[in-house]
């Protein structure tokens, strides 16, 4: 039995999750994939956005604004990164100039630090940005991070101080008595209070407790270009396009480690599940990339994907809590910036209706281990040499890093997961010298054989010998 | 911070020879490896037809390699292993890492002897979900060779150069059921040994003008879209056919690893994808030479190891006879010619060309000229992408070359 | 009975044709005389050099690389494949060591294609 059960744990799970673990209730979080912000969350641009863009009086506005300003002190709490690169929402037509100023003027009533620039000093700002460019609002606030290594900061924090995760474990059926009971592949699980943060399952699970729900997701796929991490200096800042019906538009922007990305299209589509790229999607992404930007050579793109976003038909989030289950779903863009906002809003808004929260005492302190500098480098091999055995040389990642990923309290138990923490078979070669090699280490430190290792959900090595399946 | 006569950095058919040839001229180098054994990527390589040039017989690659560890541990060379350069800094101080620590070592000269990485799905840009189940010839032949594991049943290959006809077999004998091997070309780049031995022998079809447009599968790969392409290489719209598979090899090309050696502002050439040469085998910096699949992409094993051989004399020349070279004849083509190797050259001695040309040719002269004479002719029955091209221009016509040398193909 | 076959000896890849004629075969197209011994083999008792892998203990590389001493029978490939499949050597083992002697009473070997080192 525990208090709450939170479904899901992409962004806002284990948001939520890291909130709740510092107060004297009892959560457990569940999970359907081997490893958590496996979806939505880990296939999106990385952005926490300044919050001028969301209509006004819609919870994304509230919620993004205090986001972007709770994303600085978490970041700084859990070690992880947080950069404020700034953007420049750009214009290339005059006709443009009274939608820059109303974005002027919900920043100014937000209080988000903006600025107009001109020609020059946009080219002195952004040497390569698109030469249509005549006028730009320049946002310093907006921020870049590393999706899943947010999210794995903050369960790793939260199961650290007493929270549990459940993985592999899908919710199959939700029933009230006086207590939630829910459902699951690996058994029943019972607390006071659910919050369904199931992402883009959001209504199929809301749908267990209430099949008569009028909630509606719609899926939105967004497919996105990545350069190599040699072009980091390509661009200084996010560059928006004006936005439209459809969305923010096709991004320019660069990663925490460097990487250049450009995207998300966006497209409704049947399938939820259909994370495939396209031709079309591609090329509709270097078409209008190259409206705002100056493109560069399509050789220097080392991987494409795409997300899918599931959004309400109302276009906001919907977060509403019915007798103490709680569905925050339709967290589509700005859900990655506004992550923070939500969880206070949940706890504040409808928890405290149903618990006194007092802050746990002896939290223990969780700090994510970035990448290692040389000299902290050679520091530690004086510790263990492992440190010193490179497994990726394309990222520089040791076999002791790979360990570490592994032995976290959330610790990857995939090649997707060391993938996740680490970025082994993230760089040019994609996984091509070190990924049997990855494997060969989780085998052994999870203490199985190589075949029972996943590459995300599912085992695919089968040992040579073996049964003749095939002919 | 050390100081090394020569630092060999990889060691594999490049830079063993290189390392072997530089002891054997007394020149004492360190040779750093980043795996935890020599030998490249001969050691997964277990198919024969490595070493009829260089050893007179036919070998696995794991034998050839051991020809030349043998031959290097015997010399005493000085070697670190599980070594990873990370960082080769323009005035030749070389920086690595290995379980001992991060180092520095100030060389005196430098042999990149990088070899090659493999072109992956997200640089040809195949569209599809992203499905696992696909992977690099050379990753599945590792899973293989070395850990012995299969990572599927039924296997599509994409690209029927040599690489992808042998794992085409070796996926057969490892009990996968490989449906079929497709060529954006009209032809096979393989050998005809291949194409007999790898696919005709096990009934494997090959779809020659087709390639791989789309990939299927929610997890796991689930099937694949084929579709024949033209002569510009595009796919035909209506040519499409679908293919049942879990598992789909990737043998769509070898590039050159040069980060290292873009980072130290080494001059490039986009055509090699590896640094620009003289006939010295000297890169653009002084001191610093390349060599093997990390300089350009080699057919023949054994004459990788003749390219390291030939940089261990470049380098004994560079160090103990201290010339410069004070001219820098380019080598120009026409667009026949993927590549000439080198890209500059001096008028001191016998220069031997290497090069590819685009598609195959039946039938030609290759002619090279420099500005105002045509200094040799050459008439050849057949040249092939596939296949690597030697010219040695002698001494006596080398001296008769002015302001740049210009190779041309005829009818 | 007429065969055609790309002869693989050398790379000039002469296109040969075969004509049975009794008990011989009258061999055109060849440019010399290792083609006709090919194409002729080729025909009547097809066969391969074979290179595969060997599990391996007592080493910390869990693969040993092996080869015919000299070339099988085409038809012989996966009878001899499944043999090797079942075998367990030990380390150490050294380049050219014979792993099996005479398999399947051919008089052809699978030597070991390099050299193993214990616990190594």
């Amino acid at each position: 039995m525990y208090d709450i059960i939170i479904i899901g744990s992409g962004i806002i799970g284990s948001m939520l999750a890291y909130e709740l673990s510092r107060f004297n209730v009892s959560v457990c979080v569940l999970e359907k994939n081997v490893e958590i912000m496996n979806e939505v969350s880990s296939s999106n641009s990385g952005l926490v956005h300044a919050g001028y863009d969301p209509e006004e009086g819609t919870l994304k506005a509230k919620l993004n604004l205090i986001g972007a300003k709770r994303y600085p002190k978490i970041a700084n709490d859990l070690n992880v990164d947080y950069e404020q690169i700034g953007s420049l929402l750009v214009s290339s037509s005059v006709d443009e100039h009274d939608a820059l100023l109303k974005y002027a003027q919900r920043a100014s009533q937000r209080e988000i630090e903006f600025k107009f620039i001109q020609q020059d000093e946009i080219r002195e700002m952004e040497p390569n940005i698109s030469d249509s460019v005549i006028e730009a609002l320049y946002f310093p606030t907006t921020a870049i991070i590393t999706p899943w290594q947010m999210g794995f900061a903050c369960m790793n924090y939260a199961v650290v101080n007493g929270v549990k995760l459940f993985r592999q474990t899908k919710v199959i059926g939700i029933e009230k008595n006086e207590n939630y009971r829910v459902h699951t592949t690996q058994g029943l699980f019972e607390s006071k209070c659910v919050i369904n943060c199931s992402g883009l399952n959001g209504v199929d699970v809301a749908k267990y407790l209430d099949p008569n729900t009028l909630h509606q997701l719609e899926f939105r796929k967004g497919e996105y270009q990545v350069s190599d991490i040699r072009d980091e200096s390509y661009l200084n800042h996010v560059i928006y396009p004006m936005p439209s019906k459809l969305g923010k538009g096709v991004l320019a922007l660069k990663t925490i480690e460097g990487n250049l990305m450009f995207g998300p299209t966006s497209y409704v589509i049947e399938n939820r599940y259909d994370f495939s790229t396209s031709m079309k999607g591609l090329n509709e992404v270097d078409s209008k990339i190259s409206q705002i930007i100056k493109p560069l050579a399509k050789n220097r793109m080392i991987r494409q994907f795409a997300g899918v976003r599931p959004g309400s038909l109302s276009k906001d989030f919907i977060i509403e809590d019915n007798l103490g289950f709680i569905n925050v779903i339709g967290i589509d863009s700005p859900g990655l910036a506004s992550a923070p906002g939500i969880s206070e809003y949940v706890v504040n808004s409808f928890l405290k209706n149903y618990f006194e929260f007092e802050d746990k005492l002896n939290l223990i302190d969780f700090k994510w281990k970035k990448h290692l500098s040389s000299d902290e480098r050679n520091e530690l091999i004086k510790v263990d040499s492992r440190y010193g055995r490179i497994v990726c040389v394309c990222e520089t990642i040791s076999e002791k890093e790979i360990m570490n990923a592994i032995h976290l309290p959330v610790g990857a138990r995939s090649i997707k997961g060391v993938k996740r923490i680490t970025r082994p078979g993230s760089g040019r070669c994609q996984g091509g010298f070190c990924e049997s090699e990855v494997v060969r280490i989780l085998a052994r430190e999870l203490n199985v054989d190589m075949e029972d290792i996943p590459y995300d959900n599912d085992v695919f090595l089968t040992p040579l010998g073996g049964n003749d399946e095939t002919r | 911070m050390r100081h090394v006569k020569c630092v060999v950095i990889g060691g594999g058919s490049a830079g063993l020879a290189a390392a072997i040839q530089l002891k054997k001229l007394n020149i004492d180098c360190l040779l750093l490896e980043k795996e935890d054994v020599l030998g490249g990527i001969l050691n997964q390589c277990i198919h024969n037809g490595f070493g009829l040039t260089r050893f007179k017989e036919e070998l696995t690659g794991p034998s050839y390699a051991e020809r030349l560890v043998t031959e290097f541990y015997e010399l005493g060379i000085e070697v670190e292993l599980d070594s990873t350069v990370i960082r080769l800094n323009p005035d030749k101080i070389v920086e690595y890492i290995n379980p001992k620590g991060v180092h520095k070592v100030q060389a005196d000269s430098i042999i990149l002897a990088l070899g090659a990485r493999e072109r992956t799905r997200g640089n040809i840009m195949i569209p599809g979900d992203r499905s696992v189940g696909v992977w690099t010839a050379g990753s599945a032949q590792k899973y293989l060779n070395i850990d012995g594991y299969c990572v599927g049943k039924r296997v599509f290959i994409l690209g029927s150069g040599d690489i992808g006809l042998i794992m085409a077999r070796r996926m057969t004998i490892a009990k996968a059921k490989v449906v079929g091997v497709a060529e954006i070309m009209p032809y096979s780049n393989g050998l005809t040994r291949n194409l007999v031995q790898c696919l005709y022998d096990y009934d494997i079809p090959l779809y020659l003008s087709t390639t791989i447009t789309r990939i299927f599968g929610n997890g796991r790969v689930e099937s694949i879209e084929l579709s024949r392409v033209d002569e510009n290489l595009k796919p035909i719209s209506g040519t499409e056919f679908n293919v049942e598979v879990d598992t789909v090899l990737l043998s769509v090309g070898l590039i050159p690893d040069n980060i290292i050696t873009e980072n130290a502002g080494i001059e490039m050439d986009p055509r090699t994808k590896g640094p620009k040469i003289n006939q010295y085998y000297e890169t653009s910096i002084s001191g610093i030479f390349a060599c093997g699949n990390g300089l350009h992409i080699h057919d023949v094993v054994d004459f990788v190891s003749e390219e390291g051989d030939m940089v261990a004399k470049s380098v004994d020349r560079y160090l103990n006879q201290n010339t410069q070279s004070d001219q820098s004849i380019p080598v120009m083509s026409d667009s026949n010619f993927i590549y000439v190797l080198p890209q500059t050259i001096d008028k001191n001695q016998a220069v031997k060309l290497k090069f590819r040309v685009r598609k195959p040719l039946k039938n030609v002269k290759v002619v090279i000229r420099t500005k105002d004479e045509i200094i040799m002719t050459l008439p050849k029955t057949q040249l092939l992408p596939a296949e690597l091209e030697m010219i040695t221009i002698p001494l006596p016509l080398i001296e008769k070359i002015q302001d740049e040398v210009r190779l041309e193909i005829i009818s | 009975m007429k065969r055609e076959l790309t002869c693989i000896v050398c790379p000039r890849g002469c296109l040969i044709q075969l004509v049975e004629d009794g008990e011989h075969y009258i061999c055109t197209g060849n440019q010399c005389k290792r083609g006709e011994v090919y194409a002729i083999q080729e025909v009547t008792e097809p066969r391969r050099m074979f290179t595969t892998t060997v599990q391996i203990v007592g080493s910390k590389l869990s693969r040993c690389p092996v080869v015919s001493s000299s070339a099988i029978r085409k038809e012989d490939i996966f009878k001899i494949r499944d043999v090797l499949d079942g075998l367990v050597i030990q380390a150490p083992i050294h380049v050219n060591d014979i792993i099996v002697e005479n398999i399947l009473g051919t008089g052809i070997h699978i030597i070991a294609s390099r050299s193993i080192k214990k616990d190594a």
